[in-house]
């Protein structure tokens, strides 16, 4: 609506019902089909003067020279990986000239926006400029689940049924087939084996819409905020695009439970971000511990990483590659190997993961007296 | 997919009662501009029952080319509102014909199926009869909510003295009492890069308000002084023996029940140090409760003796994190306001004509408030009990036990306050009906959210456009000199300046009966602008922010470079229509129709300012 015909859209879901309380772009008689390639219809339809292309797929199946095409990115993505990758992809295309400083002409901004419930937030992201995604990223804390003992042993509320299905039982039952959590049959299994057991201990409130929202940990969601937010992406987009006005500085948030209340602020880069800034990280570990309890520390720790591989960055001797398979098989010795068998003490490590297409990490390790 | 409800994510903010109430509402929308199209879309989606649309705008004609093939490339700013000749498909009406409320109307309505959608086509919006098409939308009144987009003060005026006193002519609003069948109304404004969104509502009773953290109702210290008050939990906690216990029952005795015991066992402690001469009685020691720094603390450390392992017993340590809840009270104040304010609200609105006003004495809120009341009195200031507790460390038995013994106490409470309802409808009754029915579903709700009751009442466009501040005058020209020491990082931006500014278009109109800036001529821009300035000069004199520092450094700015920058941003828009933020600003406005149709969460008091150059936002009462 702002007359930028030319647009890409992205997305790997079909449309379900419970899309249409909020994506207008959809009709019922939509529903199983390609978000992407029913958006882009309407949209030429309605707007004449609008090209949008779409692609109905994962984002990560798009390689850098696709990314660096575009003039903005626009995220909507819904869960913390993908935002990941695509911050980390669109970062990795900044270029640095001589001096160490971004080329303007390679950094693509990305305008990233999301919703839950009545709450939302809005942000611009330069790359290499300003905060990145992955600066913010302990504000985003691993989803809680609930302790094992308590839903193995001494459930108490619905919930805890509903996870013993789903995480117990199914496994148990079905150790080959993975719950689909989008299956009427699937999911009608698991809310009434979860009933069962909430009546085996005298606990009420067992319900299948209860079950749904466990097992898809469904948030919710509604026109309202998605509307606020959305545009607020588009109205910095458009600003972004033909410098008509100043730009968002660099997060906005909404919250409307109770009146609107808004902050506008910026977010600070982090010093050590892994994706950008160019700082070596150091480690101090125990001499005795192992290459795997290493990657076990960088998969759970504060970097959350998904499937580190690990090269030691002066002698560029593999010490473990996750892909491909041939040479997974060949380093997988060296996990057991303690480190100080591996590597020197105060020796730089390069990481790489899949989290973080097109960068490294650097991190020195110290050991311990 | 696993469901086939399509309102399954927005189920899950407001219930099926929600639902309901959004199902049986009607939305009058009064100018078809972006602004109003993008809020009733917001309105449409979540399913409302129906909508209205009031507008005297042609629609957009057609380009006169007869060829097929030519498409229309004109981009166009309210995407509910085209020229449908050549778009999908369709070749139906010639365009030209329909008005923009048809137009509008069909396009809108198409969203949901489950939404009835209907116009009216006014010759021109000042003169329209308002009155007689809301009231023949309509025999429920309270049904009703309208929302009036981007137009000029005077229809503003007309339409909001209207929502505010209701479609009957004998009734005069209220706020306390909330006599009259007032409309709630929004007020929404999309003006270049600027939007705003006001809410009138003179009241509007809240009980399921959900703020974010709100304490579970344990009434731990209320059963510690009056254990009659609770004697199920106080035989509970009696009949376990800590000592007595394996360590595997130890570690899951609920932590409700060891704060007791801690109680218990700190007050023994006090009553010892008494019998050696610190002076305070044995009976006072029994109903005791920590009162100073040093006693909260001693209280503290007796509950941390109590275990056999804090760093690993779960249930210590969650009796740890929540020790105060042992000693403190729910805070009631903003609800207790609206308790001791009930009789004299219902003795004003009992000489208003009971008739007139749907025939009752009483709103159910006020019911509900004054058995309350009663239901207080009589039970050492302690309120019908909600009946929930959070999950805790526990079997699986000794929590359903506990649980149990909340729930019941919870169910006997709502059934006495039952009894003081029906005693209530005697007193005041004599016969005649005037006490509204409350059903059980109304009072299982509100004994549920007895600490979440809220009453949301604004003052009236009226009140604030002519800047008739009453007796809170000082409040709110205090609240705006305070908004502008909190000026944004760009001080400039700050939304309140912008809020200043669209007024003074408001005013230009009123002067000149066009917006600012309409004829592109340098000449007569300047000379907009300038009259523009006037009035931001005046308005900023009336809110006394004249010597106000942002202000003069900003608005009112003598310097080269931002001399009148405001007033020249302002004539550049020319009330232009810009989409994102008709969209901004048509989001939240259906976010706060949404409040108001549900009964949940807090709507908005005040003008909620939306400042797209910078991407920030504010809110100012006025």
């Amino acid at each position: 609506m702002s007359n930028i015909p030319n647009v890409d859209v992205i997305d790997l879901d079909s449309i379900d019902v419970t899309n249409l309380n909020r994506q207008f772009l959809f009709r019922q008689k939509d529903v199983g089909s390609s978000k992407a390639e029913v958006a882009a219809k309407f949209i030429n339809e309605r707007c004449p003067w609008m090209k949008v292309t779409p692609h109905h797929g994962m984002i990560q199946d798009k390689d850098l020279n696709f990314y660096r095409s575009f003039n903005c990115i626009i995220s909507g993505l819904d869960n913390v990986e993908a935002r990941r990758w695509l911050n980390a992809t669109v970062c990795s295309l900044v270029e640095l000239d001589e001096d160490g400083d971004p080329d303007p002409e390679t950094i693509i901004p990305i305008v990233d926006g999301g919703t839950e419930g009545f709450a939302g937030q809005a942000r611009v992201i330069l790359p290499r400029i300003t905060s990145c995604f992955e600066c913010s990223l302990d504000s985003f804390p691993p989803q809680k689940t609930f302790p094992l003992c308590t839903v193995a042993e001494t459930p108490r509320l619905p919930e805890h049924c509903i996870a013993y299905a789903f995480t117990i039982q199914w496994p148990t039952v079905f150790p080959d087939k993975k719950l689909d959590s989008d299956s009427p049959d699937d999911m009608k299994w698991v809310y009434e084996k979860a009933l069962i057991r909430s009546q085996k201990y005298d606990i009420e409130g067992v319900t299948y819409m209860l079950t749904m929202g466990v097992v898809k940990n469904i948030i919710p969601a509604v026109a309202s905020t998605n509307a606020i937010v959305s545009a607020a992406c588009v109205n910095e987009t458009v600003k972004l695009l033909t410098f008509c006005s100043q730009t968002l500085n660099t997060y906005m948030m909404f919250m409307g439970k109770s009146g609107v209340y808004s902050h506008t602020f910026v977010y600070e880069k982090k010093d050590n971000c892994p994706v950008c800034s160019a700082t070596v990280r150091k480690m101090q570990v125990s001499p005795k511990m192992t290459l795997n309890e290493l990657l076990q520390t960088l998969r759970d720790g504060d970097l959350r990483l998904q499937a580190p591989s690990v090269t030691a960055a002066t002698s560029g001797k593999t010490l473990y590659m996750q892909k491909p398979a041939a040479l997974q098989k060949i380093t997988k010795v060296n996990l057991d190997k303690k480190l100080n068998d591996l590597i020197e003490d105060g020796e730089e490590l390069t990481i790489t993961d899949p989290l973080f297409p097109g960068t490294s990490l650097g991190l020195s390790i110290f050991f311990e007296n | 997919m696993a469901t086939d409800n399509k309102y399954d994510r927005q189920l899950r903010l407001w219930g099926a009662n929600g639902q309901k109430k959004l199902s049986e509402s009607c939305i009058v929308l009064v100018n078809a501009t972006a602004a109003g199209t993008e809020t009733l879309k917001n309105l449409v989606l979540p399913g409302i029952g129906r909508f209205h649309i009031i507008d005297d705008s042609p629609g957009p004609t057609s380009s006169g080319n007869e060829n097929e093939n030519e498409k229309e490339s004109e981009p166009f700013s309210n995407f509910f509102v085209f020229d449908s000749h050549s778009k999908q498909g369709e070749n139906v009406d010639g365009g030209s014909n329909r008005s923009r409320a048809e137009i509008a109307t069909k396009h809108l309505s198409e969203l949901n199926p489950d939404v009835t959608g209907s116009f009216t086509a006014v010759e021109s919006l000042e003169s329209a009869d308002y009155s007689s098409i809301l009231s023949s939308l309509d025999q429920n009144h309270s049904n009703l909510l309208v929302v009036a987009a981007d137009l000029p003060s005077s229809i503003l005026q007309t339409i909001s003295s209207l929502c505010w006193n209701g479609l009957d002519p004998d009734t005069d609003t209220d706020t306390d009492t909330g006599a009259s069948t007032s409309i709630p109304l929004l007020i929404v404004k999309s003006y270049g890069l600027i939007g705003s969104v006001r809410l009138q509502t003179p009241h509007h009773p809240i009980v399921e308000s959900k703020p974010d953290n709100a304490n579970a109702d344990l009434r731990l210290a209320s059963t510690s002084v009056h254990p009659d008050s609770f004697p199920e939990l106080n035989a509970l906690k009696d009949s376990i023996n800590l000592e007595s216990l394996e360590s595997h029952e130890h570690n899951h005795v609920p932590y409700v029940i060891i704060l007791l015991k801690a109680m218990d066992l700190w007050r023994k402690q006090v009553a010892m140090a008494s019998e050696t001469g610190t002076g305070i009685g044995k009976e006072e020691a029994n109903t005791r409760l920590p009162k100073t720094f040093a006693e909260k603390n001693e209280f503290r450390k007796v509950l941390a003796s109590m275990a056999r392992n804090m760093n690993q017993e779960l249930n210590f340590i969650e009796a740890d994190k929540n020790y105060y809840m042992a000693y403190t009270k729910l805070d009631m104040e903003e609800v207790q306001e609206l308790i001791d304010s009930v009789e004299d609200r219902i003795r004003v609105r009992s000489k208003v004509n009971p008739a007139v006003v749907d025939n009752k004495l009483m709103c159910t809120f006020d019911v509900l408030l004054l058995a309350l009341k009663k239901f207080m009195l009589a039970h050492q200031g302690f309120p019908p009990l909600n009946g929930s507790i959070p999950d805790m460390a526990a079997s699986t038995q000794g929590y359903i036990e506990l649980q149990g013994i909340y729930k019941n106490k919870a169910q006997k409470d709502k059934e006495e306050m039952q009894h003081v309802i029906h005693a209530i409808g005697q007193e005041y009754g004599n016969g005649t009906n005037v006490i509204p029915n409350v059903s059980d579903e109304e009072l299982t709700i509100f004994c549920k959210n007895i600490y979440n009751i809220r009453l949301t009442k604004t003052r009236s466009y009226q009140q604030e456009y002519t800047f008739d501040f009453g007796d809170e005058k000082d409040e709110i020209m205090g609240e705006i000199a305070e908004a502008t020491y909190d000026a944004y990082e760009v001080p400039d931006q700050t939304p309140l300046l912008w809020f200043i500014a669209l007024r003074a278009c408001d005013a230009f109109y009123d002067q000149h009966g066009h917006y600012p800036g309409q004829d592109g001529r340098e000449l007569a821009l300047e000379s907009d602008t300038n009259d523009v300035q006037k009035h931001i000069v005046d308005i900023v004199e009336k809110l006394g922010l004249s010597e106000n520092e942002l202000v003069q450094s900003t608005l009112l700015s003598k310097e080269e470079e931002k001399k009148n920058a405001y007033a020249k941003e302002m004539t550049r828009y020319n009330n232009a229509e810009v989409h994102n933020i008709a969209s901004v600003v048509g989001g939240v406005a259906s976010q706060e129709a949404v409040k108001m149709i549900t009964g949940q969460y807090v709507p908005i008091d005040g003008n909620y300012i939306f400042n797209g150059i910078a991407g920030v936002a504010g809110i100012f009462k006025l």
